[in-house]
């Protein structure tokens, strides 16, 4: 089956350097202290932040900073194939990943001994697993008011017959690479980039180059939701 | 914080009380009142057969993915359902993450007690070729924000989810033995019944509260959960421990949950013929 059609668009009508449609929400429910959802495409997650609050194990606390845990499920349904162990050691290899990355934004030092554990459910799969949990994470954390130095924001990018295509679907990442870059928008800087199947030194530049403006497409987009969240919410704050 | 959240910190007890004592609940909610119920139907693609359901501020999903397995020696015209639940950390900070907890391997266990009892699926219906292929239906249940009485909202978003299933025609060549699935899902399943369950929070030997919230439960000391089929047979009671309740009130908890079937079950039939 062709990826990219004579004409230039992809199966699902896009072009290769365009975002699916991405929906999201922030604050779902009332007792973490911070959650939101976030739908790009296909791919549905819910992340849910509880704390800063007193670490549970007192061997890990950390009078310095806090600690960071991050904990990601995946439905049983949420595949082509029915997972049979919700956390088996690709979940946990991720959630090790997603917590890194948030080590990196999160000021740390603001809460001493403290703990933020953040929980992602992945409801469905079609590429892009680990970007969707980052955004979600960071919309999360943006609702619990955690302090962080920007945001970050995660896209994937893949390439297919010397065409690089962004935010690839199940389908696509298949045929090729998957370069996922999570990045901190308003620095500029990289905290994650991970790369599945082998890419061409010469192409990589240009796989790279497209998650990366990606990513600044999911900031202008989570930036708008974050924006109108926070007007809401003041319209509400200013009839008291 | 304002007066009333420094009074329930301090004093849960009392806070908790004081509302029975008027005939309400803290949510606003008389003591046999239920929650609104919301069903959505078909809400993870990827599954056969989906359903989220919101009971209050109670949301679970429950997806059924089939799979083709192979009848046991002892039974080689049957097939398999196999429900499972899991409750998270992310739900509740009460759950804390690795193996399944009590309460959920309970829940579980329960969903299983109420398919078989009820007779919702007839299982040799689930059976393609004797002793060769049968489709194993795995109804699995997150609970995606816990609010009290995942019983019933997990039994319901079973409900909703299996009759949303579609399975795959597959076919059988006898000569080849070769078996070929189709790729388009057609076949929905065959539900004979559709039980619904109502739970009870015991507070008091006087005082039940119909579909209690995570806050209900806490302060109360027992749970008894009626199951009734649509045609208003009682199929399941299932009450572990807890306080005593007695005979006459057992009868009026049956009558309340039997008058609330129907209801729900006009949800569901709603939430899937949106879908279609």
């Amino acid at each position: 089956m062709e990826i990219i059609s004579p004409e230039g668009l992809r199966q699902d009508g896009r072009t290769p350097t365009c975002l699916r449609i991405i929906k999201c929400r922030l604050g779902l429910y009332d007792r973490p202290n911070g959650s939101a959802y976030i739908e790009m495409g296909n791919t549905k997650v819910l992340a849910a932040v509880y704390g800063p609050r007193e670490v549970r194990s007192k061997n890990k606390q950390n009078l310095d900073e806090c600690v960071i845990q991050c904990e990601m499920s995946r439905i049983a349904a949420c595949g082509g194939e029915r997972v049979r162990r919700a956390r088996d050691k690709r979940t946990r290899a991720l959630s090790h990943q997603i917590a890194g990355v948030f080590h990196a934004a999160i000021r740390k030092s603001k809460y001493p001994g403290s703990q933020i554990d953040i929980y992602v459910q992945v409801l469905q799969e079609d590429g892009g697993v680990m970007s969707a949990c980052v955004n979600a994470s960071t919309l999360a954390l943006i609702h619990a008011g955690v302090e962080l130095l920007d945001y970050v924001t995660s896209c994937t990018a893949s390439i297919n017959k010397q065409t690089a295509i962004l935010d690839a679907t199940n389908m696509e990442g298949q045929a090729g690479c998957e370069v996922t870059v999570s990045l901190l928008p308003n620095k500029g800087s990289i905290v994650s980039l991970d790369s599945s199947h082998t890419v061409h030194r010469d192409q990589f530049e240009a796989v790279m180059d497209l998650a990366t403006a990606g990513c600044q497409q999911v900031y202008q987009e989570l930036f708008s939701q974050v924006e109108a969240y926070l007007q809401d919410k003041h319209a509400i704050m200013s009839h008291r | 914080m304002t007066t009333l959240e420094v009074w329930k910190t301090f004093e849960p007890d009392n806070y908790y009380k004081t509302f029975l004592d008027s005939n309400k609940r803290p949510d606003g909610r008389r003591l046999l009142k239920f929650r609104p119920v919301v069903v959505k139907v078909g809400t993870v693609s990827t599954a056969e057969g989906s359903a989220t359901v919101r009971f209050g501020h109670t949301t679970v999903v429950c997806g059924v993915k089939a799979e083709i397995a192979t009848p046991t020696l002892n039974n080689p015209h049957q097939g398999f359902v196999v429900p499972n639940v899991e409750l998270h950390p992310c739900c509740s900070p009460n759950f804390t993450s690795g193996l399944p907890g009590v309460q959920a391997m309970e829940l579980s266990q329960f969903i299983q007690s109420v398919l078989t009892s009820a007779g919702v699926l007839d299982l040799a219906d689930l059976c393609v070729v004797p002793s060769k292929y049968s489709w194993c239906l795995y109804c699995d249940v997150v609970c995606i924000n816990y609010d009290g009485n995942v019983y019933d909202a997990a039994l319901v978003a079973v409900m909703a989810a299996l009759q949303d299933v579609k399975l795959p025609k597959l076919t059988y060549d006898e000569e080849n033995d070769k078996a070929t699935v189709a790729l388009e899902r057609t076949l929905p399943l065959n539900i004979k019944s559709r039980p619904i369950s109502s739970t009870f929070t015991l507070y008091s030997d006087t005082v039940q509260l119909a579909d209690p919230t995570a806050e209900d439960e806490s302060q109360g000391s027992g749970v008894t959960t009626v199951v009734v089929r649509e045609d208003g047979s009682l199929c399941y009671l299932h009450k572990p421990g807890g306080r005593a309740v007695p005979t006459t009130t057992l009868d009026s908890l049956v009558l309340l949950a039997a008058k609330r079937v129907k209801k729900i079950n006009e949800v569901i039939a709603k939430a899937g013929q949106e879908v279609d």
